[in-house]
């Protein structure tokens, strides 16, 4: 139980730095997002993604644009905004610190002892999107 | 083949199979429900619904496939993700709705619904039985009983039908068995459905297949066919049975019907102008359990519905209706039955020793002796006279009673009828028609009385008194026997010996009543007695 909970509180601080990551970009659409998160094995069902898309837009680091969809109905196009990037590049060196935390953290541990979901999931994934 | 529903998902129409439709609408209310207590609830949700159909679209082929199906909509939600899937930000880290997930998922909140699933009528015992988690049948028994003792379970069972609303959507049936309306249940649900479906389909071809392998199988279908045989031969029997009911209650009143004059007996008891309105509700009344029966029959028989649901309720309400006015007017016609009142006339006779007791046959129109040279009468009923009474009711009765040997004799007329009031009831009896006449020693007694032409049936009754004093004599014709109460004719016509039933008796008023005239032993004394009547009283009641 314990394990699942900070698997989740992990995986969740750094699901809002990717996405924020992915759309800074270029303007992009929800479920493009979904593609890349899925490409990084971050994310699984996209229910997940649009209250944090909500959130990060009330927060004013997103806005969106109502684009018309060649089949289907309008699409809000998400992009990054100035507020947007600023917190991005203080996420960024908030991550730097945790990777060094991290590193720092399991360096002296003996390697292959069990310790391999942790670090495959949460350490080498933002890495790729880094 | 499968109906579908046509929904609209911001501004864009498909049309989805109805099971698929119940999932989805579950799955959208968890997810609102989910994202319920958020500030940004419709947003979100509207994002999630514009991309749902967004996923419809893509699925949906112009002129190939063209209804979104279950599977889309459980690959929609797949890659939407369970609610349980939906992690949300930190303030929500504890809200969480899925507790009820574990087995048996029961939300104890249950509705009070008729299962359309389960039904014998509207479904209303299987309903209860949910409600209540019972099984139906027992549900069932207690109303039947109720039925049989007492009739409340009808009325009982007619209010809950209205009352109760059918369960009609998987939503509704959920509801109603306290299943929380989540997607997980609902998912439940479709399987056990589908799973019913299918093992239904197996269950009935291993049915037919072990019923056509064994060696059995052509007295099976012997039997089968048997039983059709008889339950049609049932149905053309109940069906002849209603049209001959039919034609009889629609004879009746169209021969008779509203003609006072000539009403019969049924008629004759309901005022002229209820006759219409009842006849019309009683053969309603009987019709329809007729049709009913044959409905159910052909249900047992054919395993199928010979009439549609609407029909029956509507054959339903008809016939409740039909019971209404019926009993409407029985109860009208019985309020006419409330009073009872006798009128009593007193006539003087004139004293004879010997009194001549006959009849008047009031219901034969001629007598006639036959060139055979034998008695016989031609009972030809009168047609005109006592039409609107029974004959059974409308015949006289008589005591005859012990007076005072100085008093004179007399006859005591009691008229009596019922009516809404007292004074009415009293006219009524005053109206009684009844003939007597005394010819000399002889009196001639009218063996019924008869009503006015117009008058209603209302158990009128004519006693008559004949006040004998002691001493006298009485010769009673035999006819006039089964008029009279409390007299021993049988043991006093053994006393004449004869081998015939002698055609009339001979009585004595004695201080102890009235007695046979005629001593076992002797019967040459007959003739004697018959000249001496009257005066050699005081030697006679030894004999007896």
């Amino acid at each position: 139980m314990i394990v699942d909970n900070t698997q989740t509180q992990m995986r969740k601080g750094i699901l809002e730095y990717c996405i924020l990551s992915i759309i800074s970009r270029g303007e992009i659409y929800a479920s493009d997002i979904i593609g890349e998160l899925k490409k990084a094995r971050l994310l699984v069902v996209e229910g997940t993604l649009y209250p944090l898309l909500t959130r990060l837009k009330n927060n004013g680091l997103l806005s969106y644009v109502w684009k018309e969809s060649t089949s289907g109905p309008p699409r809000k196009y998400y992009q990054i905004t100035p507020a947007g990037t600023d917190v991005l590049n203080r996420l960024d060196t908030t991550w730097e610190e945790l990777v060094f935390a991290v590193q720092t953290s399991t360096a002296g541990r003996p390697q292959g002892a069990g310790s391999e979901a942790p670090d495959d999931m949460v350490g080498s994934d933002p890495e790729a999107n880094n | 083949m499968n109906r579908t529903i046509i929904i609209n998902i911001n501004g864009i129409v498909f049309h989805i199979e109805e099971d698929a439709y119940d999932v989805l609408r579950s799955y959208m209310i968890e997810v609102k429900k989910h994202f319920g207590n958020t500030a940004d609830s419709h947003e979100i949700v509207g994002d999630i619904e514009n991309r749902i159909a967004e996923m419809f679209n893509d699925r949906i082929v112009q002129g190939k496939k063209e209804v979104v199906t279950m599977q889309d909509v459980n690959d929609v939600i797949a890659q939407m993700g369970r609610v349980s899937d939906f992690e949300t930000d930190g303030q929500e880290a504890e809200y969480t709705t899925e507790e009820g997930y574990d087995f048996p998922p029961v939300s104890g909140d249950r509705k009070l619904m008729r299962d359309p699933d389960d039904k014998v009528f509207g479904g209303v015992c299987s309903g209860l039985g949910h409600y209540f988690a019972i099984e139906a049948r027992w549900v069932r028994l207690i109303l039947v009983l109720l039925f049989v003792f007492g009739g409340t379970g009808f009325l009982l069972y007619i209010i809950l039908w209205i009352v109760m609303p059918m369960a009609r959507t998987r939503a509704d049936r959920m509801a109603m068995r306290g299943e929380a309306p989540n997607l997980q249940n609902f998912k439940r649900s479709f399987q056990e459905e589908m799973e019913g479906l299918r093992s239904n389909f197996t269950g009935a071809e291993e049915g037919i297949k072990r019923g056509l392998n064994s060696a059995g199988s052509f007295i099976v279908r012997a039997f089968v066919i048997l039983v059709k045989v008889i339950g049609v031969l049932m149905i053309v029997g109940l069906c002849g049975g209603l049209i001959v009911l039919v034609i009889a209650i629609i004879a009746s009143f169209g021969f008779f019907g509203t003609d006072a004059d000539m009403a019969m007996f049924p008629l004759n008891v309901i005022a002229p102008d209820f006759r219409t309105p009842m006849l019309i509700s009683a053969l309603v009344v009987a019709v329809i359990p007729f049709i009913a029966l044959v409905a159910l029959i052909i249900r047992i028989l054919f395993n199928r519905s010979a009439m549609g649901q609407y029909t029956g309720f509507t054959l339903l309400i008809g016939w409740l209706i039909a019971v209404g006015f019926t009993t409407v007017y029985a109860t009208r016609t019985l309020n006419d039955f409330r009073e009872e009142s006798t009128v009593v006339e007193e006539q003087p006779l004139e004293p004879y020793p010997v009194f001549h007791l006959t009849r008047n046959d009031m219901t034969v129109i001629r007598l006639q002796r036959d060139s055979a040279d034998r008695i016989s009468s031609i009972r030809q009923r009168a047609v005109v006279r006592n039409r609107n009474i029974l004959e059974g009711q409308s015949r006289m009765y008589m005591r005859i009673v012990k007076v005072d040997s100085l008093q004179a004799p007399s006859l005591t007329y009691e008229y009596s009828a019922h009516g809404t009031t007292y004074e009415r009831a009293a006219e009524r009896a005053g109206k009684i028609d009844y003939d007597f006449q005394q010819q000399g020693d002889t009196l001639l007694f009218g063996s019924h009385f008869s009503i006015a032409k117009d008058d209603l049936m209302r158990d009128q009754r004519v006693y008559l008194k004949l006040n004998i004093p002691m001493g006298a004599r009485l010769i009673i014709d035999r006819e006039l026997q089964r008029h009279i109460w409390d007299l021993p004719f049988n043991q006093c016509e053994e006393n004449y010996g004869y081998s015939d039933r002698p055609n009339k008796t001979e009585w004595v008023m004695t201080a102890s009543g009235l007695k046979c005239a005629i001593a076992p032993p002797t019967p040459e004394e007959t003739d004697v007695v018959i000249d001496t009547a009257g005066r050699l009283v005081d030697s006679l009641p030894a004999n007896n």
